[in-house]
């Protein structure tokens, strides 16, 4: 998953939105998206919780959503980047597979959120 | 109460000179580019076999006093709840895991995702094999917890790692037993911290720098080690470490070069400045790009002052001291002064005047704020590596830096002068 293809969430389930290495990513482990503007924040949290993530932060200027197996979401709502941190116990050779995962997740749930922004 | 708590609760800071403390004991954040740096550093000073030395026992030296307090301020009586505590803190600080069993006698220690160790290996393993073990902090801090457990002197355990991850073993062992007592030197605390640091002063962007520290602070404080005992962030492996460790292992080191390599002292006190480098390329980078970031301050745009600006409120948020800014001129010019610096608290406390400034990870420091200020795409989103540390400071830099004040030296604050060469 070197250059994932950067598709329009509303056309299809599995789109990954834009998903690629973060700056800092260390051994595949931290991986950027960014959400549409149309898709309300607080809705798309609500999803990502129905998906299996729990809201630790929930402050206005970052909202931090984790999964017990270590992976997280990290939301910045006034730019509306999104980080994908992949649990340091996934084993290097499946790191970026589990980012498309986690990114499909968030696709998924954007999509179902819509137009609510 | 959990580790995290109990360094919560034992946590506080000279608010007016952004100096930190844990019971009472000056500590910094460092991430593993800086922490492997200053080790090579000081090994390629010293050799490796003297270099290990002097880091295992400034560790040794730290950590007591450390956990000494620690177990004081918890009631930590028995040497198995001392134990406890110095595993849990060491694992909350993000030094990894460390198994100690030991009695007064010595004893074995054992570590797992040491930070030194794991963090040599992710960056340099696959390239490079390394010969000696890399966990000289975790072997002082096992030393000196089973000094403070067993209320033996201090100074007087030794410790040797055995196997290391570094060199491809699978876990790190450590093997404790009593040596040869070095001697004690001249504490450095909060007391001495206090009388150190001079009146404290603003700057230009005071009120914005002082805005985001708090923002930092906040965030800072919920950072810990993970289910490995370390702390992964910005994209950098983060410590919280005794600041003591960092001034003695450099200031021994450029003693003993100033005694017997004295043609030696400008390329130490050189790498001593790289060093400041790489924290404000890596850690202070990685913040500066990070969602907290973003979402704390707001996407960077690159300017100058709001590079520069940032830098000293990551500066202050992190321990390093009151950072201002004075003079700010774009491809020209950056005065930084601070009524305060980690180094010269330990320098003043410790040794004679000095006739030069010495604090040399603010000279550095200050030099790569210009650097990161005018030659890092901001707005692009830079990969902050090797490959692009080594563009930015190994081919030339094109500025210099002279600390012109400095508290070491009997001065009223610390400033370090950037001009264009």
């Amino acid at each position: 998953m070197h250059q994932p293809r950067r598709r329009d969430v509303r056309s299809g389930r599995d789109s990954l939105l834009g998903l690629r290495r973060d700056h800092g990513c260390v051994r595949d482990l931290m991986w950027r998206c960014d959400l549409p503007d149309e898709t309300g924040l607080d809705a798309f949290v609500r999803a990502l919780e129905h998906a299996g993530f729990r809201l630790d932060d929930p402050g206005p200027l970052l909202r931090i959503l984790r999964r017990p197996d270590g992976d997280a979401i990290v939301i910045v709502p006034r730019t509306r980047r999104v980080q994908v941190r992949v649990g340091f116990a996934v084993p290097m050779a499946e790191r970026a597979h589990r980012a498309g995962e986690i990114a499909a997740v968030i696709a998924r749930a954007a999509g179902e959120v819509g137009n609510t922004a | 109460m959990t580790a995290h708590e109990r360094v919560a609760a034992q946590s506080s800071r000279l608010p007016d000179h952004d100096l930190a403390f844990l019971a009472r004991v000056p500590v910094i954040y460092h991430c593993h580019h800086f922490n492997l740096f200053l080790d090579q550093t000081v090994d390629d000073a010293l050799g490796g076999g003297a270099g290990t030395r002097l880091r295992i026992e400034a560790a040794r030296e730290a950590a007591y006093d450390l956990l000494a307090n620690l177990s004081s301020a918890a009631g930590a009586v028995t040497p198995a709840e001392r134990l406890e505590l110095a595993r849990a803190v060491f694992a909350a600080m993000g030094h990894g895991r460390l198994e100690l069993s030991a009695d007064r006698d010595g004893g074995r220690a054992r570590g797992e995702y040491l930070h030194y160790g794991f963090a040599w290996h992710e960056k340099y393993g696959r390239a490079v094999r390394r010969r000696r073990p890399a966990d000289s902090f975790a072997a002082g801090f096992a030393a000196a917890a089973t000094e403070v457990a067993f209320d033996i002197p201090r100074e007087s355990m030794d410790c040797t790692e055995t196997a290391c991850v570094a060199m491809r073993s699978p876990s790190c062992e450590l093997e404790l037993a009593p040596g040869a007592r070095a001697p004690e030197r001249v504490p450095v605390d909060r007391t001495a911290s206090e009388a150190a640091v001079r009146r404290s002063f603003g700057g230009i962007g005071e009120e914005r720098i002082t805005t985001i520290v708090r923002a930092l602070r906040d965030f800072t404080a919920d950072v810990r080690g993970d289910e490995r005992g370390l702390i992964q962030a910005f994209g950098v492996f983060m410590t919280l470490n005794v600041a003591g460790y960092y001034n003695r292992i450099s200031y021994d080191t450029l003693m003993r070069i100033t005694e017997v390599a004295p043609q030696s002292v400008q390329v130490l006190e050189a790498l001593l400045r790289e060093s400041g480098h790489v924290c404000v390329f890596n850690t202070f980078g990685g913040i500066l790009l990070s969602p907290e970031w973003e979402g704390l301050v707001g996407p960077v745009s690159g300017g100058v002052e709001e590079i520069v600006a940032g830098c000293c409120a990551i500066g202050r948020a992190l321990g390093f001291g009151h950072w201002t800014i004075t003079e700010v001129e774009p491809e020209d010019r950056l005065v930084l002064r601070t009524p305060s610096t980690y180094e010269s608290t330990y320098w003043r406390t410790r040794y004679d005047r000095a006739e030069v400034g010495r604090c040399y990870f603010l000279q550095g420091a200050a030099l790569a704020m210009m650097q990161l200020a005018h030659r890092v795409p901001w707005s692009d989103s830079p990969k902050l590596n090797q490959e692009f540390y080594n563009d930015l400071f190994r081919k030339g830099v094109p500025w210099k830096v002279q600390e012109t004040r400095c508290i070491s030296r009997g001065d009223e604050m610390c400033e370090a002068v950037v001009t264009a060469c």
